[in-house]
């Protein structure tokens, strides 16, 4: 093999010093308070710690309204209390359109069956920008149901055969795919047993493995053990198909208006100015149109969408109530 | 495809100048973090992770795996010799490690473990080649109740690992329990010990916990005493870093022992090398001829634990990539690295591409070998830490915790349970209680409750789930004899000191 110092390793070498010069001055940026950074710096807060599939995807876009807006767009991660903690920080944050909060299904439900815990109403604390992407949850059986299954009304009948026996895992006992469990129980009267995991790729190894039957998980979680075989997706949780798996039935068709999506939407601090965020609107739906970011996570099933922020306002709104109706009619062992 | 020519696929791509480079760097950031206490590899990780979208996935995973396993390398080396744990796997090299340094054998200790950390992480690597598809089988077939009654077999193979009072190591197993409790449950998310504090509802972090516990306590201890102990300058001579023969006598079979454990414990998901290590230093303790030597510099407390956690960290990669689950957040990192770029890890990386994944366990050969050639020379370096005087050291090492604790999350929160730790581990030590114990109840407590738990749901409140299933009713048998005989071993020293009174 050709080697020579100068024009392999120079090069190299000199990225790398940069990439981590940069990598440094990001990281001390983002220990800097608010109000000691430069306004040109628009931060997006992610209430996950680096490296899930939220701070992952929001990388991705802030790269590229980074280049939209000409300001450096950082990512910064602010996990803990089940997102509650990020929530808190962004709400009273600086309202001049330098800090924004990415949003998951986690505001509602936190706020719709636990208001006593936390920062309060999301709808009170935060100005919708702009949705950003949504992912539907898939149904996954594995080898503990009998391979004749393979759709939500087969599932259905199992379950009514073998009354108090399926089991069904999720990610966690607030989380979205815990509560679409329980919906699904609700709107059935077929009772589940909810099986929890720290994560929902432990749920789906559990499900593989034949020791639960079924799961509802994100689709990523699931996808590597769907395609070695070890588990069937039969049916997607969001109200329409997905454009990503046309193939594949939703919950809905069998189960009317049955729809829990796992979403991403930015949030300013209540109170900015409706000028602030109409440009970060705009410039939003502009990046979202990337081709290139659609390629990057299409496999996962997400789907980058963009809208008004009245979009944003009505999806937060619509799920907090139907949650709330939820939570009102269903004794979740919850305290 | 045989393994000679999986090994030849690795080779060839992980020796390209471009792999080789992001080899080095990735090393060299490991062990300079590692060194440091409270920044551990998740901090550079997540700098580096940016980097890592622009550069090819092999490259990009070669470079991140570096700094996981090389942090591993540098992590003993505060522990040996500050009583610092630079990770928290090699919190356990403290207990003796630090022993040693304060009878002069520092660079015999390092040497040490730099070499144990290499057979243990050669050892790893093997097993990672030659079982990598068999145990993505393996951990298809393992649920709860096996992880339960391994965690329990866990418990009681550690129960000797702290020296005196047998009361005074189990009361602080429970505290650690106890605190491993706080935040949500895991099933209904009612919040535990957390006072609606947002903060805790996630739980005390591992990395606070052991930072304050061993680290800050450890500094207002020697704040206190009012004469420093001078240091002999003689212990900085070649012929005292050297090990005697009969250290590396010593040494030979609890790095054997260790690696063992190490790979099995890394290459089961969720456990990893925390376990690992904290499990082989009660191993070596409990086949010793003279168990009284640990905790005051017995090599073998050093070694072991060093094989055993980087032996994990190489096998750990065998969950990441073959079943998709990240043993710890840092593998997390390391699988968003790989998503970005399309790859999603799982039980058909390896067929679909085997470029990627045997070149980067070619690569770790590359990056073990690198980090003897960095480490090895530089503990003449490293020794000389202690000559720095207590007044200027110890201050800075306080301000790279703060600094450490606190970018784990941004949050100051952590940096008052440091403190708190600091406090409650220098009251502890005042009391003669030991820590060590606590740190592994922390650990192991909250993952077995949820995997009995979860054990119990499933088998709707029926126990006999763990001795009906196969591979958890061994476990417990096992768990069962090794019961017997602690109770017997220590029956017959009873005796024997009761003989001996007589």
């Amino acid at each position: 093999m050709k080697f020579s110092y100068s024009s392999t390793i120079r090069p190299l070498l000199r990225r790398t010093i940069m990439a981590v010069l940069l990598g440094l001055s990001v990281t001390i940026g983002s220990i800097l308070p608010a109000s000691a950074q430069r306004a040109d710096i628009v931060t997006l807060v992610v209430p996950f710690g680096a490296g899930g599939g939220v701070d992952t995807v929001m990388r991705a876009v802030a790269e590229r309204l980074s280049d939209e807006l000409g300001r450096r767009v950082l990512v910064e991660n602010r996990p803990g209390g089940s997102t509650m903690i990020a929530v808190d920080y962004v709400s009273r944050a600086a309202t001049d359109g330098s800090i924004f909060l990415i949003g998951t299904p986690s505001l509602s439900s936190n706020f719709a069956f636990q208001p006593e815990i936390g920062p309060g109403d999301p709808r009170e604390l935060l100005d919708p920008v702009i949705p950003v992407a949504t992912q539907p949850y898939g149904v996954i059986l594995g080898p503990a149901l009998p391979d004749e299954i393979s759709s939500i009304e087969a599932l259905l009948e199992w379950a009514e055969a073998n009354p108090g026996r399926l089991d069904m895992v999720n990610s966690g006992p607030l989380t979205a795919p815990r509560l679409a469990a329980e919906l699904l129980s609700f709107r059935t009267g077929i009772p589940i047993t909810a099986i929890s995991y720290p994560s929902g790729t432990e749920g789906a190894l559990d499900v593989a493995g034949g020791r639960v039957h079924a799961g509802i998980n994100q689709i990523v979680e699931a996808m590597p053990q769907v395609q070695a075989g070890n588990l069937r997706m039969i049916a997607v949780t969001s109200l329409e198909r997905s454009p990503v798996f046309p193939d594949m039935p939703t919950v809905s068709e069998t189960i009317e208006d049955f729809d829990v999506t796992s979403w991403n939407g930015m949030f300013a601090p209540a109170g900015t100015p409706d000028a602030v965020l109409d440009e970060m609107n705009a410039a939003m739906n502009a990046v979202l149109q990337d081709e290139s970011l659609h390629a990057m996570f299409r496999d996962q099933g997400t789907e980058f969408i963009g809208g008004t922020r009245e979009d944003l306002a009505n999806r937060l709104n619509s799920e907090i109530e139907g949650w709330q109706e939820l939570d009102a009619n269903v004794d979740l062992d919850l305290q | 495809m045989d393994l000679f020519t999986n090994i030849q696929i690795g080779l060839s791509n992980a020796l390209t100048a471009t792999n080789f480079f992001y080899c080095l760097v990735g090393v060299t950031l490991g062990t300079v973090v590692g060194m440091i206490p409270g920044i551990g590899s998740i901090a550079a990780i997540s700098m580096l992770l940016p980097i890592t979208f622009h550069i090819e996935p092999t490259a990009a995973l070669i470079m991140l795996a570096g700094i996981w396993y090389g942090t591993s390398y540098g992590g003993s080396t505060a522990s040996i010799l500050l009583n610092l744990p630079g990770t928290t796997a090699s919190a356990v090299a403290c207990i003796d490690g630090y022993p040693m340094a304060k009878n002069g054998r520092a660079g015999a200790a390092l040497l040490m473990t730099t070499a144990a950390s290499f057979i243990g992480g050669s050892i790893g690597i093997l097993l990672l080649m030659l079982f990598s598809p068999m145990v993505a089988e393996i951990g298809l077939g393992l649920g709860s109740p096996e992880y339960f009654s391994l965690m329990v077999l866990g418990l009681i193979a550690a129960t000797g690992i702290s020296d005196g009072s047998f009361l005074k190591g189990f009361a602080m197993v429970m505290v650690g329990i106890i605190v491993g409790g706080i935040g949500l449950d895991m099933y209904t998310a009612v919040g535990r010990y957390t006072f609606n504090i947002p903060e805790l509802s996630d739980g005390i972090s591992l990395v606070a916990l052991a930072m304050g516990l061993f680290g800050v306590s450890e500094i207002i201890a020697s704040a206190r005493q009012s004469q420093m102990t001078l240091i002999d300058k003689s212990n900085f001579k070649w012929k005292a870093i050297f090990p005697s023969t009969q250290e590396r006598k010593e040494s030979w079979l609890p790095i054997f022992r260790g690696a063992g454990l190490g790979s099995i414990m890394g290459a089961l998901p969720g456990t990893g090398s925390s376990i690992a290590s904290f499990m082989s230093y009660a191993i070596e303790k409990r086949v010793a001829k003279d168990p009284s030597r640990f905790g005051k510099g017995a090599i073998e407390g050093v070694v072991a634990p060093e094989a055993a956690n980087n032996a994990a960290d190489q096998t750990a990669f065998i969950p990441t990539l073959s079943l998709g689950i990240p043993g710890s957040a840092t593998m997390a990192l390391m699988l968003a690295a790989l998503i970005m770029h399309g790859i999603t890890p799982g039980p058909q990386l390896m067929t679909q591409e085997p470029d990627l994944f045997w070149g980067v366990v070619m690569s770790f050969w590359i990056g073990n070998i690198l980090l003897v050639i960095l480490n090895a020379p530089m503990i003449g370096v490293w020794v000389k830490v202690l000559l720095i005087p207590y007044h200027l050291l110890y201050p800075s090492i306080l301000v790279f915790i703060c600094i450490g604790v606190y970018t784990a999350t941004y949050n100051i929160f952590e940096i008052w349970v440091v403190i708190a730790f600091g406090v409650l581990g220098y009251t502890l030590r005042i009391l003669h209680f030991p820590v060590a114990p606590l740190l592994l109840g922390f650990v192991l407590g909250p993952l077995m409750e949820n995997h009995f738990r979860r054990s119990m749901l499933i088998s709707r409140g029926d126990l006999m789930t763990f001795i009906e299933r196969p591979i958890s009713g061994t476990i417990l048998a096992i768990t069962a004899f090794l019961l017997l005989w602690i109770i017997f071993s220590g029956y017959r020293n009873w005796r024997i000191r009761i003989a001996a009174q007589w």
